[in-house]
Formats: C-alpha cells, structure tokens, sequence
C-alpha cells in the first residue's frame, strides 16, 4: 500500500468514524431525556406531543424550536394540569409531504394540523384520527368558547363527527382595493364607486397621466388571484347566502362559469380593460405572490391593485407604500371601499373563512383527553394571551382594552418568531374579537395607523360574503381538473378578442359540465339546505 | 465450473456491496407498487388495503388531461434532446481543444455555475428577461427593427423559451462526462495523425469522436430512455396559463392532482405507467444500437 | 495556420457561451448584496444596487448555519466515499465481459433506475433499520447511482484487455489490479464520478426533510430552505426579524451553498488532466 492509499485511508476513516460519533451523540441526549421522562410519569404526569412549525427562524441567544423560553413557560403551567408537552418540530416548508408520511408511518405527533381540510377529512373517513365532539364538550369549556360554535362546525363532516378542530382567524378581512390616490387627486376625479367609473379613472390612469408617464408604461389594473377577485362581486345577480354558497368557492374549484349568470358580464367587463390596454398584457404571468405586481407599484407605475388587506403598508409584505414614497415622497396608494354591485347598488365584501388551520388527533394519540385539555389551556390568559401577546410591563402595555406594543424590535426577537406557531387555536392572535385584532394592529405602526384602520375598515364593510372551505364529494373527485379548466378559460376569455367572448365563455361554461359541475351544484345545494343552514 | 470461480471468485465479491444495497433500498421498499392497484387507505396499511385491480388506471386514463399532459411531455423532452445532445457534445470538443490550462480551468467552473442555481431563480430571470413589454431581449429586437415576440405567452414560442432555459441550465454541466471521456483519449495518436498531415477538423471527426464512440452512445440510450419523465421545477414555474395546453406535463399534473387529496394510488399509478413505458424505449434503443454492432448498455 | 484561425474562433465562441451562463449567476450575487428597494423595483441586473451586506449578516450570525455546514461537509465526504467505493467495484466487475451472470446483475441494477416503491415504503425500511434522525438516513439509502454506475462502467470497459494479460503475467489477483493499477489510470472518471456523488449529496434536503427531525443534524440545505421559504400566504416569517427582503435572503443562500462546490472544483481539475492514457500500454 503506498503513502497515498494510506493517506486516504486515514482521512476516510477519520470521517466515518466522524459519522459514527455524531450519530452517537443523539443517542446520548436521547438517554438523559428518557431519564427526566420516567422521573415525570412516576408523578402520573401525562406526556402528550404536538407538532410546531419549525421555519428556521429562530433569533440568536433565544434556544432551539423545541427548547426555548415559551416551551418553558408552557411546561412549568400545564403542569398543574399533569401534564407535559414535548413539541415534535415540522419544517413548513415540508409540511405538505412530511404531515402525510407521518401519519403513514406511525410517527404523527399527538395533536397535529394542517391547513387541508381535505387531507384532514380523507384521515378520519379512513379511520386514522379521534372523533373530538365528546372530549371537548367533557375537557374543552375554554376552548369551546374562545373558538366558538360557528367556527367549530367546519371541522364537522356530514355526518356532524367532529373530526377536526378548526383554528379561529382572528379577522376576516382579505382583500383591499388600492389606488393611487395622489393621481385622482391631480385628475380632480372623484372615487369611482362602480365599475363603470372605474373604468373612467383607470382611463385616465393610463392615457391622460398626471405624473406624465407614458401609456405603455402605466398599468391601470392588476388582481392578486383569480377567485378572489373583488370586481367580480359587483356583478353578481344571485347574492342571497344559499346561492353564494353552492356557486362559490376559494381555489378556482368553483363554478364560475357555470354559476351566477352575472360572471359573464364580470368577464366581459374584464376582457374589455384587457383589450383596451388597461391591464399588463402579461398579467397570468406573474410568478405568484403578486412579484410582478409589487414590481410596479413600487415604482409608481400601477393604478389600481387588489391586494391583501393592508399589504399597502404592511412590514410583513415588504412595506410597498413606505418603498414607494423613498422615490415619489407624494405617492399615495390607499384602500378604498369595494366597488357597488350593479343591480341592487349594495357592497358585497369577499372575507376569509372564519377558519384557519385544522388541529386533528391521529389514533396513535393514546390520551385525546388530554391533548383536548392542552388546547383548552391554550384558549386561557395564562395560555394564548401570554404566548401571543407576552408578559405585561415587558412587552406590552395596556391601552384601555388594547395591549400596546413597546418596543417591535424586541418582541420580534423574544417571541414573535414563535408566537403564530404555538398558539395554535387561533390564526392571527389571541383577540376575544375581531375589533381587537383590528385596534392591536393599528397600534403597531404609529406613523401609518391612519391607514391601518382605513384598510380594515374597508376590508370589512357592507355585506359580508363568506367563504366556505366546504368541498362536495364530487367536487373533491373532480376538483383538479375544475381548477384547470378555470384557470385555463379564465385567461383564455379576458385575453381574447372582444367579439370571439361570448363563443369563448359558452366554451368554459361547456367545458365545466364535462366534469359534473350540475352534480356538483346539487350536492352542494343538498349540504346547505340539509345540514349548514341548520347551524 | 469451480475452477472457474476460483478465479473468478474477487469479482463477485466486488458486485456484492452493490448488491446489498439494492434489495435493503430499492427491492424491499419494492411493494409499494402495489397500491397502484389498491384503494389505499394509509391507516389499513398497503396490504390490508383493498384491491382494485386495473381501476386506478382506468380512472387516470379516462382522463384527458392525463393524455395532453403525456403529449407535451414527449414533445418537450424530444425537443430539448434534438438540441442539447449535440449542443453539449459540440462544447465538450471546443473545451478539449483548449491548450491554455488556466482559460480551460477558469471556463469550465463558470459553465457549470447555472447548473447549482435552482429553477425558482431561472425561472424569474428568463420571465424578466422575455417579458414582452419590458424583457431586454425585446427591447434588443425592437431596436434591430424586428418586432417584440410573445415569447411566454404564444404556445410555439413557450416551448422555445422552455428549450432555451434547458439548454442555458445544464449545457455546461452535460460536458463533464464528455471531458472525462476524451481525457482518456490516446495521445500518440494524435500525433500519428499530425505527422499524416491530417487537419484540425480532421483529427476531431477521425480521431476524437470515434474515441467517444461508446460514451456518446451509452448516454443517448440512457436519454431516450427518460423520455416519459420530466422534472418538476422547471415547467411548473415556467408554465402560465396562457400557455398550459403545451406547457403541462406528467410531473406538473400529477402535482395539480396530488395537492387536492393525499392519492397516492393516483400518483403510484402514473409514475408505474412512466416506469413501463421508459424501460421499454430503454430496451428498444439498447437492442437496435446493438444490432449496428455498438456496445449497449447492457 | 489554418489551425490558429481554429484556435481563435474556439476560443471566442467558448467565451461567449460562458458568459451567457455567467449572467444568473451574477444576478443572484448582485441580488444578494442589494438592498429592498432595489430587488423590489427590479433594478438589479449585473451588479448590487444600494449594496448592503445585511442579507448575509443574517445569515452568518446564526450558528446553526455552521452547524449545518459542518454537517453538510461530513456527510458529502463520507458519502461520496461509501458511494464510490460501491459503485467502483460493481462497475469494475461487471465491466468483464468474461464474467457470467453479468448481464443479470447489471439487469438488476439498471431496472431500479425505473421502478421503485414510492417514499413511503422506503420511509418504513429506514425506519426498521433505526436510521431514522442518523446522519446514514442521508448517506445509505441513496448510496448507489445507477446512471453513475453505467458510466463508470463504460469507461471501465474501454481500458484496454493487454492491462490485464501483462498483470496476470505478472501474477496480480483481480483486487490488486483493480487498485494498483486500473484506479490510477482512472482519475478522469474517480473524480467525475465522485463530484456527481458529492454535489448531490451537497445539495439535497429531501432526505433531511423525511429521515431527521433533530435540528441539530440539519444539513445545510435543509437550513437554508427554512430560510427563504415563503408561506402560502406571501409571508417569509423570518422578515420578521429584520428588514431584508426575502429576495435579498434568497440569494444569498445560493451564494452561501454554492460557493463551497464552486471552490474545490478546480482544485480537482487537475485530476482529470489529459494524457493519462499515453504509454500505459507499451508497444
């Protein structure tokens, strides 16, 4: 053997032997953690696990995700309830495929979530998670009342089996219309109010500049998501809660075309702003997240924008507005309340579902009491408001009903990193009501609170139009290919020409019944009228 | 027959590591092909579920959309093959032909950069840079005078746009193989072939080519045998739905179908189809470069 | 002469063709030095806008990152030796045509590069092994290539047969030759081979993402994944902390897991030096 051999020889022993030590190691924590563990059962202290998102945020000098101040705090209180929580962390960025091989494989945590109320249903059709009803009325008083029963009926199946328990968002509101007001005001327009004035304004926008911007530079309108569309709403004909419900849908697995004869005239209106040049002639394709969108409303380019509410001045969504107006210091981009309905002059207003994420118990779980005491903890003061908001004095201070933010920076570094992903019966805080939420966040950003409460007061006026989560069975068989249909002939008949729509859009309504969008419709008019309507 | 392993016996020790390998990772995991013919339910486990027989395969090709889908993806991967094949090997003889060691080094470390850059970015440079609007490359035509091209958005120019992107990510990455290959090459004779009076292009097509006769052919074979498969990244975030009639593929549409509910009997059927039909191209190509007296892949 | 006009045109065309590929590359790097306003405005092309190092601050100060890379670096080196010490003896052996049985092993080898059994059942076999949350969760189930083993094979069989007569004159075993001999004229494709091997193992989080759950065996990957993954929602939590922009994130945990390959690739060039071949047989 030569010295080279031997050289490497060496170097590749040295590094397994590395392997071997590392992979040891594990093996040592593990011993010490089985040894506390048995010191806990001996005072019959139930352990349970819960999942916790890990996103890899975790600020310097705060721990690990499954070993910090919080995870702490929450050991030392649950205690007096005899019990112990060890936290299971999935990255969220996997969750999609790691939440299913766990429960495949029998490695699922106690109390599990997902946002898929699809996935979340198929596991207790096929028998893999706990029917919850008997344990929250027994264990979950807190957790009944802080969720509510409107909330909670979405984690029920046709069946009324409680097969999961859905978080509670916190608001409702969802989008907001934005528009640069700084250029109505140099126009001297008034708000448009209706689509036909809208069309005025972004007329204007386009071809008549008050900052002198070329046409083929400005957009006049861009969306956010198809579906979600705010304009759509004012052309609905059909408004009552029972046609909503079985015509709409979030996630362009709805009937569209094939539901309220108003989208057709929403879809000419919309083929008409595209072929008069008012929308991005490449508008589908933006990569999602609206990238290209916050391209030009940064730079002043973008008229009108449906958007996530508050996305104009919200941290979290890269503070647009503040970017803008580093360059065009007059620029304003303010909500305005949605656009009236066509036919009976009314606002009709998108909102979420009330509902966020599912928790679910997998019958690996051998004590759901106890996980449903855990959540009922979570729904307490000394639960979710002190995870959520912090310790009073230190990071937040009382302003009449309202915790007040002292100082952003470091609650951003001690809890909000983690705050979202602990609470887990709640989405978006610990708030006993939507006016809560809405007065928290306007204190969060002082210079721009004006704005803040204007967004959510826009998001959230006239007549609220819910959206439901609930997916036939046919709907759930056939939903995919609904999807691509719609998303196909959504693009297909604004971007076509004018006098080819109506051929193109009996094409789409065609295309839907291919995939028993009647049956669909009927199946989702029977749930309503026997079951929703009945809560 | 003892003799034989006597001497032999060293090589079959060499094949066993490999073979271990193989039945631990590959053939025990194995029976999950059989949920293709199940109605899998994840808690009954995969042999208590009940068996359907061919029932998944009728529903998934019932489908049309699983039929376009399998159309565009032999249409772009028969494409991007016709132009990256030759392409790489083209750039591997130039890069060979470098005598400077310093360019040759410096060159080859750059060529493989877009190879490590995921698709998520290249997929956002090129929807810049082919914007039509405000993408440089129309900017650059309307200056020569030649109109602005919808590169993204017209079917025939997406699936250019597509091949492009191909070509850009992994051409230089594609030559290592190449390079390692002509590095073996005999020197002398080269040389035999100078002292001949034999030109440049000469040697290379007389010389060099035929040297990596084998290499070339092995890894055609090999492509053509991944013909029903494709990645997931690249047409996912290329395609918009302007274009989605040419710009859905297997892997995108099992995707669209597998985020509504976990069907793992959908996907397993589909990918056992995409198995069946490449080992059988794969045979196909082996037998007939065998028939033109090549070496195949087996 | 005709050969300088040769020289020159390769010479230009090859540089044409690099800088075309040099150009995301560049982007990203520039993107990751440039601050919010910029990336959003879509400013950025060649070179940083507004060039802030704040992207890479973030980066750095955690020492989970460090972890993780020592991880990574474990794992590709230890990897990339187990697999190729595989993958060269099965490739070696069954490049004999003299050997039976060949074609059925290769068989088996080749047809699982076509059928398998989905992540599940995988999973569960990693699991039995009690592999699940150990660094060979991320080094052994992937361990062997067949693509990698078909080349290398290839090139095996192009070695000529008078090698192994003058050896067996010599009185070698089939081992002896193996390392003594045919190894060290096999640098080209050792190297090639490996680096396939390594960058895979460099860049793969997938394995991590289904075997580990224990952060602290997190490879590097799997880290900076958890870093720009942005939410359904549009929402990276991890702006939370400080003001940069995902985008400005993003790319600097391309710079950061790309730098390492772009290093020790042309320190390994040199291997793969032409000539090799010349004299090895004499006459």
């Amino acid at each position: 053997m030569n010295r080279k051999t031997r050289t490497m020889l060496r170097k590749g022993t040295a590094i397994l032997s590395a392997m071997l030590i590392l992979s040891g190691c594990k093996d040592a924590n593990n011993s010490s953690e089985k040894v506390v563990q048995e010191n806990i059962q001996a005072d019959s202290i139930t352990e349970l696990t819960v999942m916790l998102y890990d996103r890899g945020n975790i600020p310097t000098n705060q721990g690990v995700i499954n070993d910090n101040r919080w995870t702490k705090y929450i050991n030392e209180e649950v205690e007096k309830l005899g019990l112990h929580v060890k936290f299971i962390p999935v990255s969220r960025s996997d969750e999609g495929q790691k939440v299913p091989v766990m429960m495949t494989s029998g490695t699922a945590a106690d109390i599990m979530m997902s946002y898929d109320i699809g996935t979340v249903q198929r596991f207790h059709k096929d028998g893999g998670t706990w029917e919850l009803s008997e344990y929250i009325e027994e264990c979950g008083p807190n957790l009944k009342a802080y969720i509510g029963d409107d909330v909670l009926v979405k984690g029920k199946d046709e069946e009324g089996n409680q097969f999961a328990i859905p978080a509670r968002r916190s608001t409702t509101a969802r989008t907001n219309a934005f528009i640069r007001m700084d250029w109505l005001n140099k126009l001297e327009m008034a708000v448009p109010t209706t689509p036909d004035e809208l069309y005025d304004v972004l007329w204007a926008f386009k071809y008549e500049n008050p900052d002198g911007l070329q046409p083929n530079e400005v957009v006049g309108l861009q969306q956010f998501n198809i579906s979600k569309e705010m304009l759509a709403n004012c052309f609905w004909q059909e408004t009552d809660e029972r046609s909503v419900f079985i015509n709409s849908e979030c996630d362009s697995a709805g009937a569209l075309a094939a539901g309220d004869p108003g989208y057709r005239d929403y879809m000419r209106f919309r083929n008409k702003l595209y072929n008069d040049g008012l929308m991005d002639s490449e508008y589908f394709t933006d990569l999602g997240y609206g990238q290209k969108a916050n391209e030009l409303f940064v730079k002043g380019k973008l008229g009108y924008y449906e958007y996530h509410v508050n996305g104009n001045v919200d941290v979290m969504r890269g503070g647009l507005l503040q970017t803008l107006k580093q360059s065009i210091p007059e620029a304003e981009m303010v909500s305005i309340p949605p656009l009236k309905n066509i036919h009976d002059g009314k606002i009709y207003n998108s909102q979420d579902s009330n509902s966020a994420a599912f928790l679910f118990i997998p019958k690996t779980a051998k004590d759901p009491a106890a996980c449903i005491k855990y959540l009922d903890w979570l729904a307490t003061k000394e639960g979710g408001f002190t995870i959520w908001h912090g310790i009073e004095g230190e990071h937040f201070e009382m302003q009449g009903q309202v915790p007040a933010v002292l100082d952003a920076q470091k609650n951003a570094v001690e809890k909000d990193w983690i705050r979202d992903d602990l609470f887990l019966v709640g989405n978006g805080g610990y708030f006993i009501t939507e006016a809560d939420y809405i007065a928290c966040k306007v204190l969060e950003n002082a210079e721009y609170s004006n704005y803040i409460q204007n967004n959510f007061d826009n998001a959230t006026m006239g007549e609220a139009i819910s959206s439901y989560g609930y997916m036939s069975p046919t709907q759930a068989k056939e939903a995919a290919n609904l999807k691509k249909v719609n998303n196909e002939y959504s693009v297909k008949v604004s971007t076509c020409k004018t006098d080819e729509f109506d051929a193109m859009f009996d094409e789409w309504a065609a295309a839907l019944e291919k995939y028993n969008i009647q049956q669909i419709k009927e199946e989702r008019a029977s749930y309503y009228d026997n079951f929703f309507s009945k809560q | 027959m003892m003799n034989y392993l006597k001497r032999y016996y060293i090589l079959y020790l060499m094949c066993l590591p490999a073979m271990v390998f193989y039945i631990i990772f590959k053939y025990i995991p194995m029976y999950g092909v059989v949920i293709a013919f199940k109605d899998y339910n994840i808690f009954e486990g995969m042999t208590a579920s009940e068996w359907v027989g061919l029932k998944v395969f009728k529903e998934v090709f019932s489908q049309p959309f699983f039929w376009q889908a399998i159309k565009n993806t032999l249409i772009l991967n028969l494409l991007t093959l016709l132009v990256s094949f030759p392409l790489t090997i083209l750039l591997s003889l130039m890069l060979n032909e470098v005598r400077a060691p310093k360019f040759k080094k410096f060159a080859q470390s750059l060529l493989y950069l877009p190879y490590f850059i995921s698709w998520v970015v290249v997929a956002g440079l090129v929807t810049n840079l082919f914007s039509l609007n405000t993408g440089s490359v129309n900017m650059l035509l309307s200056k020569l005078g030649i109109g602005p091209v919808s590169f993204l958005i017209e079917e025939k120019w997406w699936i250019f746009t597509y091949i492009v992107s191909q070509v850009w990510k992994n051409l230089g990455w594609g030559t290592i193989i190449y390079l390692a290959a002509l590095a073996g090459v005999d020197e002398t004779l080269y040389e035999a072939a100078y002292m001949d009076g034999a030109t440049k292009l000469q040697r290379i097509w007389h010389i060099t080519l035929p040297s990596i006769k084998n290499t070339i052919v092995v890894m055609f074979i090999l492509q053509i045998s991944k013909m029903m498969a494709i990645g997931l990244d690249a047409p996912l975030l290329l395609q918009n739905d302007k274009v989605i009639n040419v710009a859905e593929v297997i892997s995108t549409y099992v995707y669209k179908v597998g985020l509504v509910r976990v069907e793992y009997s959908l996907a397993t059927a589909i990918g056992l189809f995409q198995a069946i039909v490449n080992i059988t191209l794969l045979f196909i190509a082996n037998t007939l470069t065998k028939a033109v007296g090549e070496k195949g892949v087996f | 002469m005709k050969d300088r006009g040769f020289t020159i045109l390769n010479y230009t065309l090859i540089s044409i063709v690099v800088l075309i590929c040099l150009y995301p590359f560049l982007n990203v790097v520039s993107t990751s030095f440039s601050s919010n306003q910029a990336i959003l405005a879509g400013n950025v092309s060649f070179f940083p806008v507004e060039p802030q190092l704040g992207a890479y601050r973030q980066i750095i100060i955690k020492i989970a990152i460090w972890k993780s890379m020592a991880i990574s670096v474990i794992i590709t080196l230890g990897g990339t030796i187990i697999s190729l010490f595989i993958t060269t003896c099965a490739a070696y052996a069954l490049s004999k045509e003299k050997l039976k049985g060949r074609e059925v092993i290769t068989g088996i080898i080749l047809f699982t590069m076509y059928f398998n059994g989905g992540i599940v059942p995988l999973f569960l076999v990693v699991k039995q092994l009690h592999l699940l949350d150990t660094l060979w969760s991320l080094v052994l189930p992937h361990a062997m290539n067949a693509f990698n083993f078909i080349v290398m094979r290839t090139f095996f069989r192009e070695l000529p047969e008078s090698l192994e007569e003058a050896a067996a004159i010599d009185g070698c075993n089939e081992w002896m030759l193996l390392l003594k001999i045919v190894l060290p004229l096999s640098k080209p494709i050792m190297v090639t081979i490996g680096l396939f091997y390594a960058v895979e193992l460099w860049n793969n989080y997938f394995n991590s993402m289904m075997y580990i759950t224990n952060p602290d065996l997190f490879p590097l990957q799997m880290r900076l994944r958890q870093i720009i993954f942005v939410d359904a929602l549009g929402q990276n939590a991890d702006s939370l902390v400080t003001m940069v922009m995902p985008e400005a994130l993003k790319a600097a945990t391309i710079v950061i897991s790309t730098l390492p390959i772009l290093i020790v690739y042309p320190w390994l060039q040199k291997h793969v030096a032409k000539g090799v071949m010349t004299g090895a047989v004499k006459g």
